[in-house]
């Protein structure tokens, strides 16, 4: 009996291993034209007489849920490409839920597809690393020659992986500002000053704990807990991942910056202090991070919210009569990473050339862009005289659901109705903008990833209870010490620092 | 998959004597009971295909993966893939959590199955016995998510239930999310609430599948009902007990992952007494996703489901060969 | 159970005793399984402000149908995703529990030489598996089953854990009764038809309703095999629903205001009552099959 199930599991792992071997499963896409030279000359040519290109279906796959009313307006986009470039496009959608585990697979199968959104946020450097997409520097300017001239050398440098740009990022400038969001009304009747630093956010959150008894000062919960992020931003220092949340942070304002993990920089006992004190005076409750409701501020549970200008826009719309305000409280407002949007042509494209021409449109032709992203006229939205757009049934058709990924400042309109206030406080951002070279800075974590996979476990296990006053501030301190050495900090902090090196040099010399 | 070569290498005349003096057996029984293999030809067939030839995604688990060269084209990298789980210690933590959490769900959940079961086989009252049992089965559609949202309303600190209730009473309220032991039995609570009208089914239609001539005799013979119960209810759904528990021993490394990422969610608090394998690495994963972490992580479960499991059924075998899984 | 009627006049004090408890044990697991619903249902008839508010009630709190308006925004999708599910569990659970108590049957049979190494083949597979990865292309590429049907069908068919709990059903068929009816010269088709399948009635209604429920709630497979959106079952719509009311909640960059006051709390209890509705309304004549005792005796004579 024995025997026969030892024979029994070794024929079945043969069996397994040759049958997979031998019946696919080999994966990979098909490698593709990735020299452009002849077929090039041909169609670089015909771009101006459609008649000799041929006829060709392109596949784009971009992150969302599909409106209901984008077939149609998919049919009146392809009239127009069938003219132009003669190509017809098919746009298949990743949905929110589930684009981390369906991008991966879609490229993993080497199913054809011709464009692609991407972002930091879809892993861009991790799936260029992984030979997800086509090198761009010699069928950019060849195929959509306006739209390579349109990235600017900061956002070349940050698509770039290794040796390749893989992506065209986005032409529209989106603000990295974060402040406070509070309410006017209330400031108002428990005569509480402007906010102008923590002290005065402090003094906000103890006038609504005297008087609002049941609602809660801060708006701490499980998805936002911003605030000590915001923190070390407004204390001039800058994360490596160029985003909350992350473990490793600079000081820009050094000549050569070291990197440190985020509870090492100099204030950082002093705001834990300011944490602690915060918990314990009730501006949160000890059980935030279970809560997982993100609609206290509109629904009047909490009083303030630490988040970006956008939230607080729509804030604004949502709860006129609240009076909101924003306050804005990292002091250097940034352009954010080009990276955060763009495109890019996979490995497995069977018309590259024709994407590139494709975008090229979407990015400079008003006709193409206003009617991929805005909808038929008159029937999905209207464009005002004034150029902004007015959605006619949002519940068909949103605004700008799927363009994310080729917007530009020329091309994007702004919706029609929003807050006098918010231009001004856009112009405001504009003109407080502060470069950062920082930002073109990618952190490349695949040789350490085992130890920086650790490293992401202590910041959500013991860095964020302990910045929100979960944990004694002693105790837990030394317990992340104890596990940042485990989980060999030194190692990552060295190669992260080591990256950080090379990366001035190179950006020295090209600039 | 060096070591299977080399063992196949090292053994060849006694696997290759061994499968010669097979084979004619199996032909032979192939052709004298060809309808019965014909009768399984049909799940043979689809577990081949949708299990067996994507077995080969395993060799991922020791390889860096890459879009362009493929599976078979990218490159080796050894244990690389399986350092995070080890490196500090948490890996072995989450897998003594996973072995205790499953191990108590196991028991608590299908003995109250059980009861259930057993209960309304001898409950009088036919109309209030279907209700019940339709009632019980409810939980089951109840969502991980909405069980995490009843979780939250339940037990946080200023508008849970159980506070209001504490308070009224003129205790102190309590903050349950600072108190990781507590969660080993909210957990296990739960998981019995959500299970039990499912997993009775199971028993309930093994009951029915009792010989009814068994109670009358013991009904004649004047037995209580106590004694009905564990002299032939019980040993009658012996088999089906054993053969339930043994398929969950057999996923004991698995965690029901919905189950603890909704009900403790990113609680960082929380996570020493409530981290299983699934959780721990979705979270270190989290923002890289990375193929060949993941799977050298799956690996480790099935390596070692597949070692407990195998000597959990060779123990049963030797008891009574009957009960073995296979 | 009417045979047990006569006993309820001279009841023993034993009897008595067990009743009182189990009545009070299975009242005690009725609330628990019902009220938790009943607050689903109540909250999916909630205002989203009444119940961000204060929380579940057992009566609707301020009676509102906008959760079940944003379900139903465009009914044809609905019905169409309630078609495509009703279609997939049906021929699924038919083809499946086929497929199942066949293999459960042959596995069974304690004279089949062979049980225990083809179980094990069929048990493996519950161990080890390929990742998604491989199982995915396999599946798009090779199989080529992309926006089919039999991609929500097939990979699912049979379930290693139903197919061995079947198993032990199926050891309930007397082997004698096996060989006596070989030796009346029956085939071994007719055998199973019609002597292992109503023996097994009671498992097979169970894994039936294992494989249904299964089949119903699937989503998994369509997320990863179907993209075009007529062809989503209905839980799947409604996953996305969720999910995307929940993205685009934080994806405050997305220039669109109507996202922000969607009823994201209510809508996900008024989806699980549109979801489950269906199957909690089938169970019951499903539950006739289970009071009826099977009598070994009488298949005998």
């Amino acid at each position: 009996m024995k025997r026969n199930t030892h024979t029994a599991i070794s024929l079945l792992l043969a069996l397994a291993l040759v049958v997979s071997l031998l019946c696919g499963c080999a994966g990979g896409a098909p490698s593709s034209v990735s020299s452009a030279a002849p077929a090039g000359s041909t169609a670089g040519e015909a771009s101006s007489a459609p008649g000799a290109l041929e006829e060709a279906t392109l596949v784009m796959y971009v992150i969302g849920g599909e409106p209901v009313g984008f077939p149609d307006m998919l049919v009146e986009f392809n009239k127009l490409l069938k003219e132009e470039l003669n190509a017809t496009l098919e746009v298949n959608w990743l949905g929110f839920a589930d684009y981390l585990t369906q991008y991966p697979l879609l490229l993993s199968s080497g199913d054809p597809v011709d464009l692609i959104y991407t972002a930091t946020w879809t892993n861009y450097y991790q799936e260029a690393r992984k030979g997800a997409f086509l090198p761009l520097e010699e069928l950019g300017p060849q195929y959509a020659p306006k739209t390579w001239a349109q990235i600017t050398d900061a956002a070349k440098f940050q698509a770039t992986v290794g040796e390749h740009v893989y992506a065209i990022p986005s032409g529209k400038d989106t603000y990295s500002a974060w402040g406070i969001a509070a309410r006017g009304d209330l400031m108002q009747k428990y005569g509480v000053d402007p906010i102008t630093d923590w002290a005065g956010y402090e003094a906000y959150m103890d006038a609504i704990k005297a008087n609002e008894p049941n609602m809660q000062p801060s708006g701490v919960y499980a998805d936002g807990k911003q605030q000590d992020d915001v923190v070390a931003l407004s204390r001039g220092y800058y994360p490596l991942t160029g985003s909350t949340g992350s473990p490793y942070w600079i000081d820009p304002s050094q000549e050569h910056p070291t990197v440190f993990f985020v509870t090492e920089y100099p204030e950082f006992q002093q705001d834990l202090a300011m944490y602690d004190r915060w918990a314990e005076k009730g501006f949160w409750p000890a059980d935030a991070l279970a809560n997982q409701d993100s609609t206290m501020q509109e629904t009047g549970k909490s009083a303030s919210q630490i988040h970006n200008v956008d939230w607080w826009r729509d804030l604004c719309i949502l709860r006129p009569e609240w009076d909101f305000q924003w306050y804005e409280m990292t002091n250097h407002v940034e352009i954010q990473s080009a990276m955060q949007d763009g495109m890019a042509i996979p490995t497995s494209a069977k018309n590259p050339e024709r994407a590139l021409m494709l975008l090229e449109k979407l990015r400079t032709d008003p006709r193409y862009y206003d009617l991929f992203v805005y909808g038929i006229p008159g029937v999905h939205s209207n464009i005002l005289e004034d150029g902004t757009v007015e959605a006619l049934n949002p519940d068909v058709f949103p605004l700008d659901s799927c363009g994310w990924g080729f917007r530009t400042n020329e091309l994007t309109r702004l919706p029609t109705g929003l807050p006098d206030s918010y231009g001004k406080a856009v112009e405001s951002l504009k003109n407080s903008v502060k470069e950062n070279k920082y930002r073109s800075f990618f952190m490349d974590t695949d040789s350490i990833k085992s130890e920086y996979s650790a490293i992401q476990n202590i910041m959500s296990q013991y860095y964020t209870p302990l910045v929100l006053g979960m944990t004694d501030p002693v105790a837990g301190m030394e317990e992340i010490n104890k596990q940042l050495e485990a989980a060999d900090n030194e190692k990552v902090k060295a190669e992260i620092q080591r990256q950080l090196d090379e990366f001035i040099t190179k950006w020295d010399a090209g600039h | 998959m060096k070591k299977q070569n080399a063992q196949n290498a090292l053994t060849p005349t006694g696997a290759t004597g061994a499968l010669a003096g097979k084979k004619h057996p199996l032909w032979s029984e192939m052709k004298k009971n060809r309808s019965l293999f014909l009768m399984l030809l049909p799940a043979l067939l689809l577990v081949l295909l949708f299990k067996y030839i994507p077995l080969g995604g395993i060799v991922l688990a020791f390889k860096d993966y890459r879009y362009d060269l493929g599976i078979v084209g990218s490159p080796w990298v050894g244990l690389q893939n399986f350092k995070f789980f080890f490196l500090s210690g948490t890996g072995l933590r989450v897998t003594v959590n996973t072995i205790v959490y499953n191990a108590a769900n196991l028991i608590t959940s299908q003995l109250l199955s059980l009861v259930l079961a057993v209960v309304l086989n001898e409950i009088w009252g036919r109309r209030f016995k279907k209700i019940i049992q339709s009632v019980s089965f409810l939980p089951y559609f109840v969502s991980w998510i909405l069980v995490g949202a009843f979780v939250y309303n339940i037990f946080n600190v200023d508008n849970g239930v159980l506070n209001h209730f504490l308070v009224a009473l003129g205790h102190d309220p309590i903050n349950l999310y600072a108190m990781p032991s507590a969660w080993f039995f909210i957990i296990m609570i739960f998981n019995s609430w959500k299970w039990v009208g499912y997993n009775s089914v199971v028993y309930i239609a093994a009951i029915t599948g009792i010989d009814s001539e068994c109670y009358e005799a013991a009904d004649i013979d004047g037995a209580n009902v106590w004694q009905k119960i564990w002299r032939i209810t019980l040993p009658s759904i012996k088999p089906t007990v054993i053969t339930i528990v043994l398929l969950n021993v057999g996923r004991i490394l698995r965690g029901d992952f919905q189950m603890f990422y909704q009900i403790v969610g990113r609680n960082g608090q929380l996570y020493d007494a409530t981290d299983v394998i699934d959780t721990f690495v979705f979270r270190s994963l989290a923002s890289g996703g990375d193929i060949g972490m993941t799977m050298a992580a799956t690996l480790y479960q099935s390596v070692l489901c597949f070692i407990i499991i195998v000597g959990v059924n060779a123990l049963v075998k030797k008891i009574d060969s009957d009960y073995a899984l296979f | 159970m009417s045979k047990k009627h006569p006993n309820r006049i001279r009841a023993s004090n034993s009897m008595k005793l067990f009743q009182v408890l189990g009545y009070l044990f299975l009242l005690l697991i009725g609330f628990f399984c019902l009220v938790p619903f009943l607050l689903i249902v109540s909250a999916s008839f909630s205002s989203e402000t009444a119940i961000t508010r204060n929380g579940f009630s057992l009566f609707p709190q301020e009676f509102s149908l906008e959760a079940y308006k944003m379900i139903f925004r465009f009914p044809d999708a609905v019905v169409q995703a309630y078609g495509v599910s009703i279609f997939v569990t049906v021929v699924g659970t038919v083809l499946g529990l086929l497929v199942t108590a066949m293999t459960a049957y042959v596995l069974s049979r304690p004279d089949f030489k062979y049980r225990n190494q083809i179980s094990f083949f069929f048990y493996f597979t519950t161990l080890f598996n390929g990742g998604m990865v491989c199982t995915y292309i396999f599946i798009i590429r090779y199989l080529q089953l992309k926006n089919s049907y039999a991609s929500l069908i097939f990979p699912t068919l049979i379930d290693v854990f139903y197919l061995l709990i079947m198993r032990s059903f199926m050891k309930a068929v007397p082997i004698s009764l096996i060989e006596s009816a070989k030796l009346d010269g029956a085939s071994e088709y007719r055998i199973f038809f019609q002597i292992a399948l109503p023996l097994a009635k009671a498992g097979l209604v169970t894994i039936g309703l294992f494989i249904a429920l299964n089949y119903w709630n699937d989503w998994y497979n369509a997320m990863l095999y179907i993209s075009k959106r007529s062809m989503w079952p209905l839980q799947y719509m409604l996953y996305d629903m969720i999910s995307s009311t929940q993205m685009m909640a934080q994806l405050s960059s997305v220039a669109n205001v109507s996202v922000m006051n969607m009823p994201s709390q209510t809508l996900r209890m008024a989806m699980a009552v549109v979801a489950t509705g269906p199957a909690i309304l089938v169970y019951p004549f499903v539950q006739k099959y289970f009071v009826k005792g099977v009598t070994i005796g009488a298949v005998k004579g």
